[in-house]
């Protein structure tokens, strides 16, 4: 039930179409939640500019890999994580590194989805707004638009930008949510 | 978030307030339920008529208040102690280690203390002291030996009262009352009916124990103390048409559309007969005045004067009117708190 | 494994013919419906005993109560005698408030004495103008003393006054004093009741609204009637702001810390075992404590409601903790990691989103706290609230250090005194006290919805 490099991505096959720079680079990373080894000794690189899919059978620990991407398992105490994972080759896991300001270049949009219980706008604008990326109103509409287009939602929610984001169907909401996890624009994923 | 800096705002200032301390202006007065309604009521008027703050007025029990007075000197203790009863010596030792020294007693009138039943109930309409000794001591004499009380009706106890049982709703140990229905009812009695004399000679007991053995009284449940006030006795003889309760002559002057009275030894309770001493069952109530307070406390010299002027506590004034029997010797208790005069 | 055994079985179910028609209950779903029905029965009994003893409750309070609200006033004209007023002629206002309250009720008697005489016309035998001036409140003199220290120009000549009349012929108006009980009553004679009669049907004497009763602070036994609940309500409400302002930060920054931001240890399991023992502490405990701390060590003043206030805040902290973080956990942790999965720091996310949403419930819990506060009596008992309390206090700040009362020992107080007139408006102070709930329960709805809609 543990993640086999092998299985997952095939590295010579995509570096046969482009050349691509290496975004992420992981090392033998092993998750532990408190006894239970969740995942064992993963090694895999990521590229930038390319779409990267995990595939495996449910509780494999394809979600908690994800979730040691942006630090998100900080949040959950009898978590550890060991091994090494670089970002544009700065180890994330670094004690200078703040797990916040990471996770502003590093965006997440989880399995199920979860908009916040705020209208459309809010929900897209709330990222720009606490990265402070801009303060004129005309600008964050900008950048909600610019968002919800990428996402492939902004046609069906244009018309009720102030409508609570709860009260979009679930495929709808996901979408939502892409959106707003490009909303601050990370770097990366 | 405008809200919860507010109230954060608030709390600080409440907190910065809290640490300021402030001069107290008002007199502060503690003690005997039994004196309180006296105090409230000069208070009120001393509001009414001068242009000091009304005195804050706490009930408590005479104990409880002579506790609060003898904590210390200063703005955050009492200034006056209001008690049913005498200062204890031990009370006078407890106030001068905490240096409250100078006490002035001031006694502002009498209290008779009644016996009282519902008007429909049965006759119980004159009592002497032995027969209350026999009704509620938890010890008697027969046939020369010390027995628990056996009598279990009235007419027990003397055939000329009423033959029901016996529930007697008297006031609880916290109260000053309690120590002068014991002295001047039970003890009277036991020694009246030479109960007394047969303990110290014949039983052979020391005169301090065979006075606490007239003392004591039965726990058998016909005896019922109430540790709240009158409104609390009168409600227990309202559910109990046998009862017969121990109340303050205020307090049954208030309600004699309910209880009827019974005379004590004959004589009927009334100001007249406890002002002339005729009727046994009565105290003097007293509130103690700290000397150290009168010139930093305002108003607290003009309002012991107050509350002993004639105009107040004499026999046409509202406390009068209220039930307090007035002092005959009013006017020393008037020159001594103008001279400030201190207990040795 | 058991997977192996179930083919043949299961494949035999499905193919077989049900027995019995869907038109026909079978045992096993009567047996169902049966109990179903038997718990709405139940169910119906436990909601109709509560609503019971509500109705019960406030039918005996409201018909105890209601007729406090309302107070008996007597009209007459009375004749500022300059002999008793101004004995100097010189109109000085500093020799006028020599003249105390007890020599203003001769001048009453004497100007009521041709009112006496024309009722005992009129059919009120044996009445003595004594008696009628004895029907006016104690609580006249003052108001007379007053107007005249106001209008010393007015000495001299005759006003009208309203005044009120003194508690047995209000509540012989009322009915609660009858004949019967009034010859046994020393307090009361049959014939002031014949001259109420009277002075009622000429209009003189009037029941009516009384805002006194809400407005005017305490009084003392011998006046029953003028007695109100000012400097209660005052009290009380001063006493909430403290709690409000206190305990509600406090409360509410400390559920945060251990819900969102402290460290599951040993300690915080300590601390939360001990928040829940807190709360269920006996409310007197804290009286204690309030007395110890707050007047012995601190020397904050005796019968102020800073120091009800303080106490009543540790009182309703664990309330409001409990309710906070128990409203922090129901908020789905998808928001939480939805937050910080775009880049809010834990606190950005907590005081965003996580905050916003349990609002109504810490709302809830902040309000039924203070409800539990405004209504406990005990701890207020300590520390000296309990007390006869006549001026009003100034207003905040200043005025959280002057003594007040509260309501509830404001009813407790009422129920001791000896005159029977109290008890009325003891269960007058109670229903004020449950307007003041109802109107907090109703502050506490209206925030939620306004709180819900935001969403």
């Amino acid at each position: 039930m543990n993640l086999e490099t092998s299985e997952m991505y095939d590295h010579n096959q995509a570096k046969a179409v482009v050349e691509h720079d290496v975004k992420f680079q992981c090392e033998g990373v092993d998750v532990y939640y408190g006894e239970s080894h969740a995942i064992k000794d993963v090694s895999v690189d990521l590229l930038d500019k390319t779409v990267t899919a995990f595939i495996g059978p449910s509780g494999c620990g394809k979600s908690t890999f994800l979730r040691c991407l942006n630090r998100m398992n900080d949040t959950i105490d009898i978590c550890r994580v060991t091994g090494s994972l670089k970002l544009d080759s700065e180890d994330i896991y670094d004690r200078k590194v703040d797990p916040v300001q990471l996770r502003a270049r590093v965006g997440m949009v989880f399995q199920k989805p979860n908009p916040f219980p705020k209208s459309i706008f809010d929900n897209v604008a709330y990222g720009p707004r606490i990265h402070g990326l801009t303060s004129k109103k005309s600008e964050l509409e900008e950048i909600v638009e610019k968002s919800l287009r990428k996402a492939a939602i902004w046609n069906e929610v244009k018309d009720r930008l102030h409508a609570p984001g709860t009260g979009l169907s679930g495929g709808q909401q996901q979408r939502l949510c892409i959106a707003r996890a490009i909303g601050p624009p990370p770097r990366c994923c | 978030m405008k809200a919860t800096n507010l109230i954060a705002l608030a709390a600080a200032g409440i907190v910065a307030a809290a640490t300021g301390a402030q001069a107290r202006d008002q007199v502060a007065v503690a003690g005997s339920s039994t004196v309180l309604p006296y105090a409230s009521i000069v208070a009120e008027a001393f509001g009414e008529n001068f242009d000091f703050p009304t005195p804050v007025v706490e009930s408590g029990g005479s104990s409880a208040g002579l506790k609060k007075f003898c904590e210390g000197v200063g703005e955050a203790t009492i200034d006056i102690a209001n008690a049913s009863r005498a200062i204890r010596e031990k009370e006078i030792k407890a106030c001068a280690e905490n240096g409250v020294t100078e006490i002035i007693e001031v006694r502002i009138g009498y209290d008779g203390i009644v016996f009282a039943s519902q008007t429909d109930g049965p006759a119980f309409t004159a009592f002497t002291p032995d027969q209350w000794y026999h009704a509620l001591a938890a010890k008697q004499i027969v046939d020369g030996e010390l027995v628990d009380n056996p009598n279990m009706k009235w007419s027990d106890v003397d055939p000329s009262l009423p033959d029901v049982e016996i529930a007697a709703f008297i006031p609880g140990t916290k109260h000053g009352t309690r120590e002068v229905f014991e002295e001047k009812v039970i003890l009277a009695g036991c020694e009246e009916s030479g109960a007394m004399a047969k303990m110290t000679g014949d039983l052979g007991m020391s005169e301090d124990d065979a006075e606490d053995a007239c003392m004591e009284v039965r726990a058998d449940g016909k005896s019922v103390d109430i540790d709240g006030d009158y409104t609390e006795t009168l409600s227990r003889i309202d559910a109990n048409s046998n009862g017969i309760g121990v109340f303050g002559l205020a307090f049954y002057e208030n309600n004699t559309d309910k209880l009827k009275v019974a005379t004590m030894s004959g004589v009927v309770p009334s100001t007249e007969s406890i002002s002339t001493g005729e009727y046994p069952v009565s105290r003097p109530l007293f509130f103690y005045v700290k000397k150290a307070h009168i010139g930093v406390v305002p108003g607290l010299k003009e309002f012991a004067s107050f509350f002993v002027s004639d105009a107040v506590a004499g026999p046409s004034g509202p406390l009068a009117q209220y039930g307090l029997v007035a002092d005959p010797e009013l006017a020393d208790t008037q020159a001594a708190i103008a001279a400030e005069d201190v207990m040795n | 494994m058991t997977d192996a055994a179930m083919p043949p079985a299961a494949a035999a179910g499905p193919s077989r013919k049900p027995k019995k028609s869907l038109h026909v209950l079978d045992d096993n779903t009567r047996r169902r419906n049966g109990a179903e029905r038997r718990f709405r029965i139940l169910g119906g009994c436990a909601v109709g005993t509560g609503v019971l003893a509500l109705v019960v409750l406030l039918i005996s309070i409201l018909s105890a109560g209601l007729p406090s609200f309302q107070q008996t006033f007597l009209k007459a004209e009375i004749y500022l005698d300059p002999a008793v007023l101004d004995p100097s002629g010189e109109r000085d206002p500093e020799a006028i408030s020599k003249i105390l309250t007890f020599s203003y009720s001769p001048m009453i008697k004497g100007s009521l004495t041709a009112l006496a005489e024309e009722l005992e016309a009129q059919g009120a035998e044996n009445l003595t103008p004594k008696m009628l001036a004895d029907m006016v409140s104690g609580a006249a003199n003052a108001k007379l003393r007053d107007y005249v220290i106001a209008n010393p120009d007015e000495i001299g000549k005759t006003v009208e006054f309203e005044f009120l009349t003194n508690a047995r012929i209000d509540q012989y108006l009322k009915g609660k004093v009858t004949r019967e009980s009034a010859a046994l009553d020393s307090r009361v004679d049959v014939a002031q009741l014949n001259a109420a009669d009277e002075l009622v049907a000429s209009g003189a004497m009037e029941k009516r609204f009384n805002w006194d009763f809400i407005t005017a602070p305490d009084a003392s036994e011998n006046r029953p009637e003028a007695a109100g609940l000012g400097v209660a309500l005052l009290g009380s409400l001063y006493m909430m702001l403290i709690v409000l302002c206190l305990a509600l930060p406090i409360g509410v920054a400390a559920s945060i810390y251990l819900e969102e931001f402290a460290r599951k240890n040993f300690l915080t399991d300590v601390i939360e075992v001990n928040i829940s023992n807190l709360a269920a502490v006996p409310s007197i405990v804290f009286g204690i404590l309030g007395l110890a701390i707050f007047i012995n060590m601190m020397h904050l003043p005796n019968s102020a409601p800073i120091v009800g206030g303080l106490v009543l805040t540790l009182m309703t902290l664990p309330t409001i903790i409990i309710a906070t973080r128990a409203s922090l956990k129901a908020v789905p942790p998808s928001i939480r990691d939805a937050a910080l999965g775009v880049g809010a720091s834990k606190m950005q996310a907590v005081f965003h989103h996580v905050l916003p949403l349990a609002a109504p419930g810490i709302l809830t819990g902040t309000i039924l706290g203070l409800a539990q506060a405004l209504g406990e009596t005990a701890p207020l008992l300590l520390i000296g609230m309990v007390a006869f309390v006549r001026d009003y206090p100034d207003a905040p700040p200043g005025g959280l250090f002057e003594p007040a009362t509260g309501l509830p020992v404001q009813v407790y107080n009422f129920t001791q005194r000896a005159d029977p007139a109290f008890v009325e408006r003891a269960s007058g102070a109670i229903i004020v006290l449950l307007v003041f709930l109802v109107i907090m329960n109703l502050v506490a709805i209206i925030l939620r919805r306004r709180f819900e809609r935001r969403w």
